[in-house]
């Protein structure tokens, strides 16, 4: 059970670092840096669409950047 | 002076320059590391220290990250001087020391010491050989393009670099290697758990700026400097042609000792502080041999 479950967080891992680290990060610097967010946005979904966002493509392409 | 050296040193028989190699080498061996064990606790301890010292607010983030940074650039080293025994032997009664070393040391780069240790016993074994040599995935064909592959190799699909690390792991089934692979899986679930659970508290950007960039920073630095310069172009093997000795800008201590690497693969048990020296008393044996040696 328990390796079953480090399986799936190892398999899953650039969408759990994106939401467990990346978005609280991106929030933390929105907050810091007192960025004015457009439309009225708030700062955790900003933080959670490019957090999130990040961890998604690098779970679907396999690299945090534009190169493999 | 040194070419005439070299010429008289070609005059001797095979059997007679390995003889004066292991002469000068059996000179350095056997010494106890003091600087390198020194080096692993004040290391560690002032790394670790950052973290109270960064949260509460008497150093500031800027100054934490920078010395965090350096923290994690030097903390490989010692672990390697554990990785060859070089602090005490099996069996001997400071043989623990050398076992914390090796454990303690690498901690702020998130790579275990039984990782370490076997991959880097089969680069010894293998060095530039494209498919044995665990650290082959750091040729590139320049300084540049070293540092780039360098980020590139730790991208959640690469099968390179400490991704590789994992899967020759597996691969080598033997009891060293699946123990090894547990405690590694332990540091990573310990490693991104931190950080995760210091995000989620408040400290996201301690976390980053303490561990998680300055650990991508050291990576590469230790990655440029203790494979691709010494091992650059990673095209020959053999004792005496897969490294070589080389000049560099920055110095002997910014690259960490790696400019007299040749001498750590052909004498592994020589501690780091002492290769220089060794070096200098073997370099007209290691021109006669044949070995690289670009400006030193």
């Amino acid at each position: 059970m328990l390796i079953k479950l480090i399986e799936l967080i190892f398999k899953f891992g650039p969408l759990v670092f994106g939401f467990g680290f990346m978005v609280p990060l991106i929030h933390e610097l929105i907050v810091g840096f007192d960025m004015a967010l457009p439309f009225g946005l708030s700062a955790w979904l900003v933080a959670f669409a490019i957090g999130g966002g990040l961890g998604l493509m690098a779970q679907v392409r396999g690299s945090w950047i534009w190169q493999k | 002076m040194a070419e005439i050296a070299a010429l008289r040193e070609a005059e001797l028989s095979e059997a007679d320059l390995l003889a004066r190699e292991r002469e000068i080498a059996a000179r350095h061996m056997g010494h106890f590391p003091w600087g390198s064990v020194v080096w692993c606790f004040a290391n560690l301890a002032c790394w670790l220290a950052l973290w109270p010292l960064v949260i509460f607010g008497p150093v500031p983030l800027w100054l934490g990250f920078v010395i965090a940074t350096l923290n994690i650039m030097l903390c490989y080293l010692p672990s390697h001087e554990a990785q060859h025994d070089i602090i005490a032997r099996p069996g001997t009664k400071w043989r623990w020391l050398n076992e914390l070393v090796g454990h303690v040391s690498t901690i702020p780069l998130n790579l275990s010491y039984g990782v370490a240790k076997l991959t880097h016993m089969e680069h010894h074994k293998h060095a530039n050989h494209p498919d044995k040599d665990p650290d082959y995935s750091n040729h590139a064909p320049s300084a540049w393009a070293a540092i780039w592959k360098s980020f590139l190799n730790r991208q959640p699909g690469a099968t390179a670099g400490f991704n590789r690390y994992g899967e020759l792991m597996q691969e080598m089934k033997t009891p060293q290697s699946e123990r090894a692979l547990v405690i590694g899986i332990v540091y990573q679930i310990g490693f991104y758990g931190f950080l995760i659970g210091m995000a989620w508290s408040g400290f996201a950007l301690e976390a980053a700026l303490l561990w998680w960039l300055p650990q991508h920073i050291g990576l590469t630095y230790i990655q440029f400097y203790l494979s691709w310069a010494p091992h650059h172009p990673f095209k020959r093997q053999g004792r005496y042609h897969d490294t070589r000795a080389w000049r560099s800008k920055l110095g002997n201590i910014l690259t960490m000792g790696m400019q007299y690497h040749v001498v750590h693969h052909l004498y592994p048990r020589i501690p780091l502080m002492r290769t220089p020296l060794a070096y200098w008393e073997m370099r007209s044996v290691l021109e006669a041999r044949g070995v690289r040696i670009d400006g030193l």
